[in-house]
């Protein structure tokens, strides 16, 4: 019950929007708020309440759903999934914090919102894969509509670029899911069906299935080279949505592939994880090197999101105890400070509408208290250790490097931690710490709503740095499982 | 003596006015409509079918009131889509609509 | 003692202090006195004297070294659990009391030499962070809790380095100075990675066992520690990493007086130190290390007979004498190395406390602008006398027991040539302080009116000079004492008991240069200058190169920022070009290929691509037909 309650829940406060008058902006902020916030708290308790000792999926919901074709209602949580639940809840949260800005077209934005947001938990939770395909693409339609309409310039080009590569990736997902359902005796999506009698598939089968998952998840995580419609989709989204696409969409796609990927085709996982590798090794530093030559802020972010989801890709590409634990801190650190990130940039959007390093200089001196702030999370994003970042980027190295063949290809994308640091402190000092520009002496600094968005993302990112063990000993449990 | 072939006729001629209809009208409403025929066309011949070939059977019927269902669910839809563009350009002349070509 | 810390489980204490100021200040400075000044002086002296503290215990016996403290679970990872675990032992105990010993002294100066400076909060905060980034470093019984330490203070370095940022040098330094260490730093983080694989273990004592088992390649050893020792080479400003720190000097002095001579940079010695066992067991690591040492030693030694910057004068001084201390700790002189540490820790925060203090009065660094100043800052001239004496390493000031250790371990070593490296090195050190000091305090004043305005420095400038003055003085003396020594340089392994007798020529030689280049400094530099002026237009062109520094820095912004940059803009160019070109709009133009070779426009004219949805439907109903009647034949 309560799984359907938490993935749902966002979607009867959409149909609640319906009802509420265009015109009436702050009680719709207002129940949009209220919604995200009890399927936080919902989600919250779920944490609390899962046994540390159950290696399988907890809470789980299964129903008949269309017979015919062995598709069932299922839903389920283990310790990754109610990482990945938490993360999308949270930001979720923070993002509604953050829209309560937008002044066009409110009530759409939050039905819209909210509908995502559904879609978002119901992939996370679903144990069918026909129900989690239908929750996958469930995410795109939204998308669309959010980044097409409340986006900057080229929002339209954005929405349908971002929507057709997405589609065009999870076509293949389709095809591979279908063939599963014909390959298994049982005729069925179950996925812990498919799980016990995927080892047993042929091989080449097997790598079939894998590219075909692969690709959809290439396209989200987004891994070389499949990965340009992500840079374009920053830019021109709203300050919310960059924040819910990068903090949680791209880990979909790495989630995909850990709980699908690997599981469903592993003799293939095994042998493609050279490949695997590769890739993210060049996720890693060919991301870094494009920020480094970036001039606008929010593309620049969106490289380092490339580059940091290559960690994740390396972490899981090590299929190894480290790795996994890597790979999920990984997720988690990047969707709190990465969201940061977007956020403080926003801030500084909303105030001056360019994004331009060029443009700035000497905001250290007027905003100081942004400048903390956005110092904070640069360095976490850069791997300062005692900030969430170090530790995922650094059990991904740790995985990656125990596996021999690797070795050579983890002391590479060790470039990446440099390039990474490169980008943000010049950044820095571009725009902060650098001589002041007249046009900037008025800046307001943040206001209480940016606060109140950015904060908790910070404190957490420090938090896990401090205490990661919040994250990584059901992660270790739930590797053996 | 009413066989099954007058009862295909019947269905074809209805189809291709339908089709007829949804290529060539100019106002959307009667595309619309047009759409409608082409369903109940569908539904002549499955009852027909059912009628003639199956007559113990009820799966041509039952797919019939399916079908209803449908189309009844898809004309609202079209006639919302309708009334927006009318009430965005006040203009229901499909020669006028080619958005799609941006 | 007031205090009645009895457990030694308080040794965790004495990073966390600092740690938590830094945390504090930012956030309730705005009401604390002097913004958080002495919230952050508080913290760093209740360390110290926790440190005070465990050091009386040791000397009365009641503590034994080493000492480890049960380790404090922090998460684990697969079948690995990593801890908080501190040890004390001779090496860690003698950094901490310097470390904050001279933290807090700097502090201190810093109330007056920042009196006026805004972001006070940011400064205390930053410069507590970096003290409890050291001491962790120090305390720390593991790798893994090392390099968070070494981190902590590479962020803190990048903040009190570019705190003037309005200057864009200081910005610009900044930046210099974390990045370069970066470099550095992934060969330690590959160490980090390395060491696990091979070893199993992040914490030194386990890997002490597991190296002294045997059973390793001498491969696997020499590239664990060339890794180590890359990020040293960062961190301690050693060729081809030293770059970093002349510019570094951009800013305020105090933090080059704790960060950059005294703590941060010995870090990266204090590390090698600590994988002294590791280290030894790998000749060519060695090597690498004394020659690495030795090379930059001289070299910075060079530049700083060039340099017109006070402090630039010193940042090369440090990387020479850092140098110095790697060499000896390549010829497996540990003690000798660890005791320069100790020595040059104190006078080096002087020289540079003092040099503060002569910039404070005259608004320069420049030392062709100063001059005489020794009569209107006596008490700074002095001490700053002193430290020179101790850099000079002329007995009986602090220097010269430390240098002359190391000098030992090189000629027990038989390395003439790193021998004669060290001499040329002494040498020249005591040259150019010299040098400094006859053109800045004695002989007549270049400029007239910033003579005329110097003054000496306030109380709390001078006490904390007079205080390091002292231990310039007696340091040296004080750690020779037998006992202290046995506690705190006996190296591990118990390494070179070698009491081979030293021939006196050794020690002859080494005091003679340093005495001759003293005299000679003095002598061209102080008063009547036409001396040094012939001197200087036969020596220019040389003079020249070693002013602008070889021109490293230029040679790596032509041949590695360049190309950096240049790949990095080329692969934006290649994502947005050809990656995003073939396979986005690439697919949409193949496919208007296909279907038809008409442009847009004539497309629309002829009604193909109108956009009107009627006239697709008709392209679907026609091609349905045909699929329909070609599929029923």
């Amino acid at each position: 019950m309560i799984l359907s309650l938490l993935t749902f829940f966002p979607l009867v406060g959409a149909g609640a929007l319906l009802f509420i008058p265009r015109s009436k902006e702050n009680i719709l902020r207002g129940v949009t708020f209220v919604v995200s916030a009890i399927t936080c708290l919902i989600s919250f308790w779920l944490w609390t309440h899962m046994s540390a000792m159950h290696n399988d999926f907890q809470f789980v919901e299964k129903h008949m759903w269309v017979p015919r074709f062995g598709i069932h209602y299922f839903l389920g949580v283990d310790t990754l999934s109610i990482w990945m639940v938490l993360l999308t809840t949270l930001l979720s949260m923070i993002a509604i914090i953050s829209a309560f800005g937008i002044e066009h077209r409110v009530k759409e934005f939050f039905i819209f919102f909210l509908t995502l947001e559904t879609a978002m938990i119901g992939a996370f939770l679903s144990l069918d894969l026909f129900l989690f395909y239908v929750f996958w693409e469930m995410t795109l339609i939204p998308m669309y509509f959010l980044i097409g309409i409340w986006g900057g310039p080229r929002k339209e080009y954005a929405a349908i670029k971002f929507f057709l590569f997405t589609f065009f990736g999870s076509v293949f997902m389709l095809v591979a899911l279908i063939a599963m359902y014909f390959q298994n005796n049982a005729h069925t999506f179950d996925f812990t069906v498919l799980v016990t009698q995927a080892a047993q598939w042929p091989r080449s089968f097997q790598l079939w299935i894998f590219w075909g998952l692969f690709i959809a998840f290439a396209v989200k995580i987004p891994a070389f080279p499949l990965h340009t419609w992500l840079p374009l989709a920053h830019v021109e989204a709203p300050t919310p949505i960059s924040v819910i696409l990068a903090g949680v969409l791209l880990k979909m796609g790495a989630y995909g592939l850990m709980r699908f990927g690997l599981t469903l085709a592993p003799m293939a996982a095994r042998e493609m994880a050279h490949t695997l590798t590769v890739i993210a090794v060049i996720n890693i530093v060919y991301g870094s090197l494009c920020a480094l030559a970036q001039k606008d802020m929010k593309r620049m972010i969106a490289y380092s999101s490339i580059s940091h989801m290559g960690y994740v890709l390396l972490g899981i590409a090590a299929m190894d105890v480290m790795g996994f634990c890597g790979a999920v801190m990984q997720m988690v650190a990047h969707g709190l400070i990465t969201g940061a990130l977007f956020l403080l940039v926003g801030v500084l959007y909303d105030r001056t509408h360019t994004r331009d390093m060029d443009a700035f200089g000497g905001i250290g001196e007027r905003m100081p208290f942004y400048t903390g702030c956005m110092l904070m999370a640069c360095f976490a994003s850069l791997g300062l250790p005692l900030l969430a970042g170090f530790l995922g980027e650094f059990f991904c190295f740790l995985g990656a490097f125990q596996i021999e063949a690797f070795r050579g290809l983890t002391a590479v994308s060790l470039l990446g931690v440099l390039f990474t640091a490169a980008f943000f402190l010049l950044m820095l000092r571009r725009v902060f710490f650098s001589p002041a520009r007249k046009e900037w002496t008025h800046l307001p600094d943040m206001n209480a709503r940016e606060i109140i968005a950015v904060l908790p993302l910070l404190a957490l990112a420090l938090l896990l740095g401090l205490y990661p063990s919040l994250l990584l000993n059901p992660i270790t449990q739930a590797f053996n499982g | 003596m009413i066989t099954l072939a007058h009862m295909l006729c019947l269905s074809a001629i209805l189809f291709s006015i339908g089709i007829y209809g949804v290529l060539a009208r100019k106002s959307l409403i009667a595309i619309l409509m047009s759409v409608e025929l082409m369903f109940n066309a569908a539904n002549i011949n499955l009852v027909a079918f059912n009628r003639f070939l199956y007559p113990d059977s009820l799966w041509g019927q039952g797919l019939v009131l399916l079908v209803i269902t449908v189309a009844a669910a898809e004309a609202v839809v079209g006639l919302a889509l309708v009334i927006a563009i009318y009430r965005n350009t006040k203009n229901l002349n499909a020669d006028d609509l080619h958005l799609l070509h941006d | 003692m007031i205090f009645t810390f009895s457990m030694i489980s308080h040794l965790f204490l004495i990073p966390i202090l600092p740690f938590a100021a830094a945390f504090l200040i930012p956030i309730f400075g705005r009401w604390l006195p002097q913004r958080g000044a002495w919230l952050s002086i508080a913290a760093v002296m209740a360390s110290f004297i926790i440190a005070l503290d465990l050091l009386l215990r040791v000397g009365d016996g009641s503590l034994l070294l080493p000492h480890a403290v049960t380790p404090v679970p922090w998460f684990s990872v697969g079948l690995y659990e990593f801890v908080w675990g501190f040890q004390l032992d001779g090496l860690s105990l003698l950094m901490g009391l310097i470390v904050t010993g001279v933290s807090l002294l700097i502090q201190i100066y810093s109330l007056g030499y920042m009196s006026d400076a805004p972001r006070l909060k940011q400064y205390f905060a930053s410069l507590s962070l970096f003290t409890s980034g050291m001491l962790l470093v120090v305390f720390s019984d593991n790798y893994f809790q090392l390099f968070i330490g070494w981190e902590l203070m590479g962020l803190c370095s990048y903040l009190l380095i570019g705190y003037d940022w309005d200057r864009e040098a200081a910005g610009k330094a900044a930046v210099k100075a974390f990045l370069t260490t970066r470099i550095g730093d992934l060969g330690f983080y590959a160490a980090l990675l390395t060491i696990f694989i091979i070893l199993g273990t992040f914490n030194f004592v386990q890997i002490e066992e597991r190296l002294l088992d045997g059973g390793l390649s001498s491969w696997a050893i020499t590239l664990m520690a060339l890794l180590i020792f890359g990020g040293v080479v960062g961190k301690s400003a050693q060729f081809p990493l030293h770059v970093w720190l002349p510019d570094a000097m951009e800013g305020p002095t105090p933090v080059s007086a704790l960060i950059h001579s005294a703590t941060m940079v010995a870090a990266g010695v204090y590390l090698t130190a600590r994988s002294y066992v590791l280290f030894s067991g790998s000749p060519m690591a060695m090597h690498i290390v004394s020659w690495v040492g030795g090379g930059t030693s001289l070299m910075a030694a060079l530049f700083g007979v060039a340099t017109r910057d006070i402090k630039r004068m010193l940042a090369f001084s440090t990387i020479s004498q850092l140098g110095l201390m790697l060499l000896g700790l390549g010829v497996s002189g540990y003690s000798g190395s660890v005791m320069h540490m100790a020595t040059h820790a104190a006078f080096k925060a002087l020289l540079f406390l003092a040099a503060g203090s002569v910039i404070h009065a005259v608004h320069t660094n420049d030392i062709w602008k100063m001059g005489s100043l020794s009569k209107q800052m006596a008490v700074t001239f002095t001490v700053f006398l002193f430290g020179a004496l101790a850099l000079a390493a002329i007995p009986p000031f602090a220097g010269f027991f430390s240098k002359d250790k190391i000098i030992e371990n090189i000629y027990l070593a038989h390395q003439p040539g790193l021998l004669a490296l060290a001499y040329s090195v002494s040498g020249l050190t005591a040259f150019y302080v010299f040098r400094v000091i006859g053109l800045v305090f004695l002989g007549q004043p270049k400029e007239r009116d910033r003579f005329a305005h110097a003054h000496e420095s306030p109380w709390v400038m001078t006490i904390p000079m007079i205080i390091l003055a002292f231990f310039a003085v007696s340091f040296g003396w004080i750690l020779s004492r037998p006992s202290i020594f046995e506690t705190f340089f006996s190296a591990p392994l118990h390494h070179a008991a070698l009491e081979a007798a030293i021939p006196a020529w050794v020690m002859i030689t080494a005091n003679s240069v340093a005495v001759g280049g003293m005299g000679l400094g003095l002598f061209l530099y102080t008063g009547d200058l036409t001396r040094v002026e012939s001197l200087a237009r036969v020596f220019h062109p040389i003079h020249h190169f070693l002013f602008r520094q070889a021109y490293l820095d230029e040679a790596y912004e032509l041949f590695l920022l360049r190309p950096v940059r240049g790949l990095a803009a080329g692969l934006d160019w290649f994502d947005r070009q050809i990656i995003d070109r073939i396979f986005v709009d690439g697919f949409k133009t193949i496919a208007d290929e296909l279907l038809s070779r008409r442009t847009p426009e004539e497309a629309t004219a002829s009604g193909e691509r109108s956009g009107r949805i009627q006239n697709y439907l008709m392209i679907v109903t026609f091609a349905a037909l045909v699929l329909l009647f070609w599929n029923s034949h």
